[in-house]
């Protein structure tokens, strides 16, 4: 099990100090990494190794959390500790700070990209998740604030393909939100989690979507439509999501993050005990009650706590992770022939 | 008189007089403590809904305020502000923010605090002329 | 004279007859238990009309709060609006101080209206209300505890439903100290009652000096003191 994940290169990404987070562009030939030296790097493939193209260094005050590629690659958003989000636009391999987004009262946790581009999602510790529209001549408008949780919102991510955003919080809660009326409303609580839920990831299809969290485990939400086979109970015409499989008893430590790959279905966790692991759907599992296989697991992936893993979004198997101790790590992940 | 049928029994009667005096006690128990209850009840409740009255009455007033004040302007670009304006005016309006028993009234709370900062952010109202939303926290 | 009767008619006297020796001390026992027994009825009635006045008594001090403090917040919230506005159209210092002027006064006048709040709501402690429980007199004639249903403290709110008139109708019946607080709640209310009229007043007169017109007006002169 140990051969399915190779290290391929370790790279001090911020060295003293912590990364936070990472995301590849939706081409996958660009990796943006950030932490708590302020800094955003750009990192881009020179050969066989990965160098930084450049620093973006001059838009935060303090820790830089996470950050997000804009469906077209062309923004990069940012979201920082000293309680705004700042847009930065490529320009060839220069970035330029066009925005700052302003309005959270303190520390911005997270920030995401709808899939349409003209939407964006900033949550933070002051326990709101911020909706922003931006129009052709790239202009920020706050369209809803949305105070559904009742404690910090650690992560916001949005479904694949439609309008439709989740949301993490210290309130052991995941909440989704539409629109509805020209304003946007909560239209789901998915309560199981026994802490902190720390990150979220939708499946490619988006009818699945992956939580992880302070409580040691991973849930896997299934959407369930009205009128359902099944008999699941759903208010109106909106979904409900339930929980169908719960991966509890692999992870020693806190789950930091999920990610689940678009391109192969594979689902990497980011582990508070130093450790990487990678789960797969049995094959003729049943939908209703799927069961999932560890897959891969590399203790000591990292010397601290690994905060973040992601799969590179067109090449198979191609991960990535960083941790607390400042560095970056590049896998090459090996799907086993029978899982 | 019959002796038998005149006194009770001795056990009941000391059984009765027991439950006359804890019954007596109670009575005068329960006149007091309602009536503390009240006080001390009234007390909490109206700290909380001076905090609730003071801001909902807050957000009332600069909502009302800033609507005249755009009204004044015919550009086309305060449409939307307007707007926004209008619906958390309309939201103000409507909850019975009085009604301590309301079983929504934290969540349509949080609802206009959201659609202010709201406001707020499309007014570009500077963060240090913004007013807070967390001087009262509703715990019931 | 039934045999209860007996007992409650001797309960308050002292006899030392020492011929009667063992008699009397069984009738000190017997009034010692009744005594306990009143006092745990006391405890336990008191407990009962607390938990079931308290919420009663906070949905009318919510009431009566949120009701009292909505003008404030709403001259607050209109000061605010005026604020920003100015400092869009970069208005002189002059008018900036004078309107966070009127602001430091709404925060003071609401701070004033909060203490009103919590000295008009204060409690007499429950330890004096156990004390009384001494001279209660035992009189036989007792409804039962299902007697006592939420009518009376209906009875009760519906009495103390007015603040100042409440304290200072009952400050007969209660301690001095009481009295004068009442005393002084009130001058202190007479004294305060025009600042809000007044803030209001230098309002409008802002705005007429900022050329706002008329009707933008209305919606402050409709706030009520």
């Amino acid at each position: 099990m140990k051969d399915s994940l190779t290290l391929l290169f370790r790279i001090p990404a911020h060295p003293d100090s912590r990364c936070w987070f990472l995301a590849w562009n939706p081409t996958g030939t660009l990796l943006a990494s950030c932490g708590c030296d302020r800094s955003i790097r750009i990192w881009g493939k020179e050969g066989d190794a990965w160098v930084c193209k450049s620093v973006l260094g001059e838009g935060h005050q303090r820790t830089i959390r996470k950050i997000a590629w804009s469906p077209c690659g062309n923004y990069l958003a940012s979201a920082s500790f000293d309680a705004t989000t700042c847009i930065w636009k490529k320009n060839q391999e220069e970035f330029e700070c066009v925005t700052t987004l302003e309005g959270h009262e303190n520390e911005v946790k997270s920030v995401a990209w709808a899939p349409s581009g003209s939407l964006l999602a900033t949550c933070s510790r002051d326990k709101s998740v911020w909706v922003w529209e931006v129009d052709e001549e790239d202009e920020y408008e706050c369209v809803s604030v949305l105070n559904s949780h009742t404690q910090d919102v650690k992560h916001v991510v949005w479904h694949p393909n439609q309008e439709l955003l989740a949301s993490a919080s210290y309130d052991d809660t995941v909440k989704l939100y539409q629109e509805e009326e020209d304003d946007w409303v909560c239209c789901a609580t998915l309560e199981g989690h026994e802490s902190t839920v720390w990150s979220l990831a939708f499946d490619q299809s988006g009818k699945h979507l992956a939580s992880c969290s302070d409580d040691k485990t991973v849930r896997i939400w299934r959407q369930y439509k009205p009128g359902n086979e099944q008999g699941v109970v759903c208010s109106g015409t909106d979904p409900s999501w339930k929980c169908v499989c719960t991966l509890s008893g692999f992870h020693t430590r806190t789950v930091y993050d999920v990610a689940w790959c678009h391109l192969t279905g594979s689902l990497a966790t980011a582990c508070g005990d130093d450790a990487i692991r990678v789960f797969e759907e049995q094959q003729l599992s049943d939908p209703q009650q799927p069961t999932f296989t560890m897959t891969a697991h590399m203790p000591r992936a990292h010397s601290q706590d690994v905060n973040c893993v992601a799969w590179n979004p067109k090449e198979q198997g191609l991960l990535v992770s960083c941790s607390d101790d400042g560095e970056m790590a590049f896998w090459k992940y090996q799907r086993p022939e029978v899982c | 008189m019959d002796v038998a049928s005149c006194e009770p029994d001795a056990f009941e009667a000391v059984f009765m007089a027991d439950e006359r005096f804890h019954s007596e006690g109670y009575k005068e128990g329960y006149a007091d403590g309602s009536h503390a209850g009240v006080i001390e009840g009234r007390q909490y409740g109206a700290l909380r809904g001076a905090n609730i009255g003071s801001e909902i009455g807050c957000y009332l007033g600069f909502a009302l305020t800033w609507q005249h004040l755009l009204h004044k302007c015919t550009d086309e670009k305060h449409s939307k502000k307007i707007r926004v304006l209008e619906s958390l005016i309309g939201m103000i309006k409507k909850f019975p923010f009085r009604d301590p028993t309301y079983d929504k009234l934290q969540e349509d709370l949080e609802k206009i605090r959201g659609k202010f900062k709201q406001v707020c952010s499309l007014l570009n109202i500077p963060s240090d002329l913004r007013i807070s939303t967390e001087r009262s926290a509703l715990t019931f | 004279m039934s045999w209860v009767q007996v007992v409650l008619s001797q309960l308050n006297e002292d006899v030392f007859d020492e011929n009667v020796d063992e008699m009397d001390l069984l009738q000190k026992e017997w009034k010692n238990t009744m005594e306990k027994r009143i006092k745990e009825g006391y405890t336990d009635g008191a407990e009962a009309g607390k938990v079931i006045a308290l919420q009663q008594g906070f949905n009318q001090g919510y009431k009566q709060g949120a009701e009292m403090m909505m003008p404030c917040g709403q001259l607050r919230g209109t000061l605010n609006a005026l604020l920003s506005w100015c400092h869009f159209n970069e208005a002189d210092s002059t008018v900036l101080s004078k309107i966070n002027n009127l602001l430091d006064a709404v925060a003071k006048y609401e701070k004033h209206l909060h203490k009103q709040l919590n000295s008009l709501h204060q409690q007499p402690h429950l330890g004096d209300l156990l004390h009384s429980v001494e001279d209660m007199d035992i009189s036989p004639a007792l409804p039962t505890e299902e007697q006592f249903d939420e009518s009376t403290i209906d009875k009760l709110c519906e009495n103390d439903a007015g603040f100042n008139e409440k304290c200072c109708r009952n400050s007969s019946e209660v301690d001095s100290t009481k009295a004068e607080y009442c005393r002084r709640t009130k001058k202190q209310e007479d004294s305060e009652k025009p600042t809000l009229t007044l803030i209001k007043e230098h309002t409008v007169s802002l705005l007429e000096q900022l050329g706002l017109t008329l009707d933008m007006l209305q919606h402050i002169q409709e706030l009520e003191g």
